[in-house]
């Protein structure tokens, strides 16, 4: 703590020394009038023969200092005071320094989000998405929550594709789960049998959904995504829990 | 860097004629410029102010210490007071001037080589 001692008491030596050289000066003036001077003269000279006041306080100042540091302070302080001085050129500095850094955080993050960052999968570069195109009509169905493509479009594609190692279908899947106030919305997806296969993904714990897992109704089997797992279920032990509730839109308008 | 050629005839000049200066006497920075400037037969153009970095050197060094007092023209003034270890280093600083000083006076002397 002796460090923080010297830096107090040093504001103290400062003021002393300012003190000090205002009455040097004072002290030499009253002489010079006494001796007959006008006051104004005897401030002049006290002045030119004591030489530069403030370099002098800097000097003495500059003894007690680590210098390096406090200098630096110092000079950031002289910086942010010419700042102020010059607000037009301080605004213009600011705003061309923020859009510049804006646009090109926009830009990495851009690049970042389509080229840098893969899906986690085996070889995302890889992948590709079926769909039909046809302009301005987007999917088959009266609206948008039926998808792409109808079921039996998806196993005609399946049965008979050859572009392709593998295929698999998805559709999204936003849905309720738990009973009552417990209940919570989730982000889930619908999913073909083969598709963790095809994607090449290993399960953290148990096993992934399989082909032969494909078909039943309801749906009795479900991967959970591992901050899922340890958020909602509490990284519980398996087996999990089977009251799982699954609350879908339908069972609920049926209840 | 003016400011510094005019502090020093040589390094710790204008220090060790400080401490001569209060070896006689404690005093405030105003008596101590006039003291010096006066004993110098006003030889020394110093500047006043380049005591005092001088004087904080000192004060650092231990060699001096300093207290607000009042000035017999009832003035407050910081008194500067010799120390032990002021006096110390006066002395020392003192016999090495007076061997250089003797080793430039013979080299300066005429009629020798």
């Amino acid at each position: 703590m002796n460090w923080l001692k010297q830096l107090f008491s040093r504001r103290r030596l400062y003021d002393d020394l300012s003190e000090e050289i205002r009455e040097h000066l004072e002290e030499k003036i009253e002489e010079l009038v006494a001796s007959g001077m006008a006051r104004k003269d005897a401030a002049a000279i006290a002045r030119r023969e004591f030489g530069n006041v403030t370099l002098t306080e800097e000097n003495s100042r500059e003894i007690w200092r680590w210098p390096s540091i406090e200098s630096f302070i110092a000079d950031i302080r002289y910086a942010l005071r010419t700042l102020r001085k010059s607000a037009a050129f301080t605004v213009t500095a600011i705003v061309t320094l923020s859009l510049g850094i804006g646009a090109n955080t926009a830009i990495f993050m851009l690049l970042d989000a389509i080229r840098l960052r893969s899906l986690p999968v085996q070889n995302p570069q890889e992948l590709a998405e079926v769909r039909i195109t046809d302009a301005g009509h987007q999917g088959m169905g009266i609206n948008q929550q039926y998808g792409e493509l109808t079921r039996p479009l998806w196993q005609r594609i399946r049965d008979q594709q050859q572009a392709f190692s593998g295929v698999f279908a998805w559709s999204v899947n936003q849905r309720y789960v738990g009973r009552g106030s417990e209940m919570r919305h989730f982000k889930g997806l619908w999913v073909t049998g083969d598709f963790f296969q095809v994607l090449g993904v290993r399960p953290f714990r148990g096993r992934l959904l399989m082909h032969e897992d494909e078909g039943a109704c309801p749906p009795t089997r479900a991967v959970v995504g591992y901050s899922y797992w340890q958020s909602e279920l509490g990284g519980a032990t398996f087996p999990l829990r089977s009251d799982l509730l699954w609350t879908t839109s339908w069972s609920r308008s049926s209840a | 860097m003016k400011n510094r050629e005019q502090r020093d005839l040589f390094p710790g000049a204008l220090e060790m004629m400080i401490l001569r200066t209060l070896r006689r006497q404690p005093l405030h920075g105003y008596a101590l410029a006039q003291h010096i400037k006066r004993t110098s037969n006003d030889l020394l153009q110093i500047e006043e102010g380049s005591l005092y970095p001088a004087l904080q050197r000192l004060l650092k060094d231990k060699l001096v210490k300093a207290e607000w007092g009042i000035s017999s023209t009832n003035r407050r003034v910081r008194i500067y007071k010799l120390t032990p270890a002021g006096a110390k280093h006066l002395a020392h600083e003192v016999s090495r001037f007076e061997k250089m000083l003797k080793g430039v006076a013979r080299v300066l002397a005429p009629g020798e080589s």
